[in-house]
């Protein structure tokens, strides 16, 4: 009975899911809507969208178990994820928007010099999404293995074959709306789980952490549980705060409504949303320190995952309780939602730069009918999933959490210079773009791979996280290259363009 | 206009010359470097100061750890207290973009007014 109700979940969201689909499918008629929804969402829906691409099951599973264990450190490390969202909104959404197609790299190329300009950034897209994706993969196997109960290949097969459903029937539009539903149920579970903490602390922080301090100690309501490196978290904070406005698969979101100042209402929503989420979560993870118990977290899993299903269980009524056990499986459930709409997402970004960018843009030099790259972008979707679910099945056991903190590095180090130079510099060219592209990219990529998360005690660089020197490596270089080789003549005008384009939303794609 | 307008009407290479001869003139204007100049001195100056700001939280949890970890009111440590004001900031320059933001469109409206309902290039 109880079991039934689990599974009855499991199989109504991805009957609903499905059904979006279905409907996403027959307005899917080309590249635009394959892409871009056909740049029909309204603001709101962009924002929900927004959310439900970015809170990952890492965030909901993984932050509120951070602070379950850890305490104060966790609640500071959650702080980050929505101040990059500042800076997207100052300075890439609306201009994005404006200037670009399909990709990133669509406003990079337009006043540089296209081929190696889409190359190199459609090489940094497929990085970060593979790093992304492989995080979430890995992860997503796991935890529905412990929610679930079904083994780890099967839950890794199953989320792989949904979200490429999703992207090659529905595209953008489907992805969108299971994101949308994701973001409202991903809410609705954890302001459940705030509410009925804050009803057990008379709806008072300071309740709750006195019952903190009391059971566990007043160091858990302080700094250094979990970071004793102050530069290793300045690192870190420097990845989150610049890595947002670099991610590929949430920038390409904005293509998605019809204006800028839509654009603009998206982000505001999406941060309005975010916000409220990373506020909640630390309360779910300090309920769940209180109410579960660390102990019972690390014995369901050691990486503090279960703290949030743990903690519904005993707000439903407690383990063994059918209330408790009901609880969980809504939790898990949505837990699952969380986690398709966020590689559904990362999925159809890593097509755009295989598809849009290299396929159409770079081999075909543009020269491919739309019904050609509409086929070879659905193809490509297909393939990227495939991808996605074998490196899932063999990284299985791999610790690969560090692989996120690794995607935001990259995106911050490779990403940002090239945005932002393309966008308001005017000397700004090719030879800049493109090494400070690769050596933003290689550095933050190499310092993890030498250093403590990979390495562990004989790490080569100290750091767990490369921020603090592979995003001044990727801005210097991208910098200095282009001081030192001659400006492209040829490509003057291009930047007034961009900018008319940019600043004004003249010839905007429609 | 009429020339512009009859030059979208011809030939395939026309309206890429004239439109690209449009975005010139706007660029060369003294209304757009205005409204560029304007929005730069606003964006560019909050974003670097706020993502300075957001590094004093780390650098501050980590070499200052009395004084986040010492109570402001009941058990609410000054640490999570002052955590709390990054999310409130956060909307707040959200706030204050959105508003600033209507002046700059209203600009960008007067720029590229006589294109309202040409679609794209």
């Amino acid at each position: 009975m109880i079991q039934l109700f689990g599974v009855a979940l499991f199989v109504a969201i991805v009957a609903l899911t499905m059904y979006i689909t279905y409907w996403a499918s027959r307005r899917v008629r080309g590249t635009s809507e394959f892409y871009a929804a056909g740049r029909s969402l309204t603001g709101w829906q962009n924002g929900l969208a927004i959310a439900g691409d970015y809170l990952s099951a890492a965030s909901f599973l993984g932050i509120a178990g951070l602070v379950a264990l850890n305490g104060y450190d966790g609640f500071m490390y959650a702080v980050g994820w929505l101040m990059g969202y500042v800076v997207v909104l100052y300075l890439v959404a609306e201009p994005l928007r404006n200037s670009g197609k399909y990709t990133l790299a669509d406003v990079l190329s337009y006043r540089l010099q296209p081929v190696p300009t889409r190359l190199a950034a459609a090489l940094v897209t497929l990085t970060i999404s593979t790093f992304y994706m492989v995080a979430q993969m890995v992860g997503a196997g796991g935890i529905i293995q412990l929610l679930v109960g079904i083994p780890y290949e099967w839950a890794v097969v199953i989320i792989g074959v949904l979200m490429i459903v999703y992207v090659v029937f529905g595209g953008m539009i489907a992805t969108s709306w299971v994101q949308i539903v994701k973001a409202v149920l991903l809410m609705a579970g954890t302001i459940l789980i705030v509410l009925l903490v804050g009803a057990r602390f008379g709806f008072n922080p300071s309740n709750l952490f006195a019952a903190v301090a009391q059971a566990h100690g007043v160091e858990f309501l302080q700094p250094g549980k979990l970071y004793q490196n102050p530069i290793d978290l300045v690192s870190l904070g420097i990845a989150l705060i610049l890595g947002t406005a670099g991610l590929p698969h949430i920038l390409i979101r904005f293509y998605t409504v019809p204006t800028a100042q839509e654009a603009r209402k998206s982000v505001v929503w999406a941060m309005a949303i975010i916000g409220v989420f990373y506020l909640l979560i630390t309360f779910v993870g300090f309920g769940a320190m209180v109410l579960v118990g660390p102990d019972r977290i690390r014995a369901a899993d050691k990486g503090g995952n279960m703290a949030a299903p743990l903690l519904a269980e005993v707000l439903g009524g407690g383990p063994g309780t059918i209330g408790g056990e009901l609880f969980m499986s809504a939790i898990a459930a949505i837990s699952f939602a969380t986690i398709v709409a966020v590689v559904a997402g990362l999925v159809l970004a890593a097509s755009g730069a295989f598809a849009h960018d290299i396929y159409t843009n770079v081999i075909k030099r543009g020269a491919v009918d739309e019904r050609k790259q509409f086929v070879v972008a659905r193809v490509t979707a297909l393939v990227v999933g495939a991808v996605a679910i074998a490196i899932g099945i063999l990284a299985k056991g791999q610790n690969v959490a560090y692989l996120v903190a690794l995607a935001f590095a990259v995106a911050a180090s490779a990403n940002l210079p090239a945005i932002l130079f393309s966008l308001y510099w005017k000397r700004f060219n090719t030879a800049g773009a493109v090494s400070g592209m690769i050596v933003g990219a290689a550095t933050a990529v190499t310092l993890v791979m030498i250093g403590p998360s990979v390495m562990g005690k004989d790490a080569l660089f100290p750091l767990a996280n490369p921020g603090i020197v592979s995003v001044p490596a990727g801005f210097l270089t991208a910098f200095l290259v282009t001081l030192l080789t001659p400006a492209e003549a040829d490509k003057a005008t291009k930047f007034d363009e961009l900018a008319v384009r940019a600043h004004t939303g003249l010839g905007a794609e429609q | 206009m009429s020339d512009l307008d009859l030059a979208f009407g011809s030939s395939e290479r026309a309206p890429a010359e004239a439109a690209d001869a449009r975005y010139q003139a706007i660029a060369r204007s003294d209304g757009f470097r205005t409204l560029v100049r304007r929005k730069m001195a606003f964006v560019w100056p909050v974003t670097v100061l706020f993502v300075a700001f957001y590094l004093l939280l780390p650098l501050l949890a980590g070499y200052a750890r009395p004084l986040m970890g010492s109570f402001v009111v009941g058990h609410v440590t000054f640490g999570y207290a002052y955590g709390l004001i990054y999310y409130v900031v956060a909307w707040a320059l959200a706030y204050v973009y959105v508003r600033a933001a209507r002046s700059f469109d209203a600009r960008a409206r007067e720029l590229a007014g006589s294109d309202r309902g040409r679609k794209g290039r």
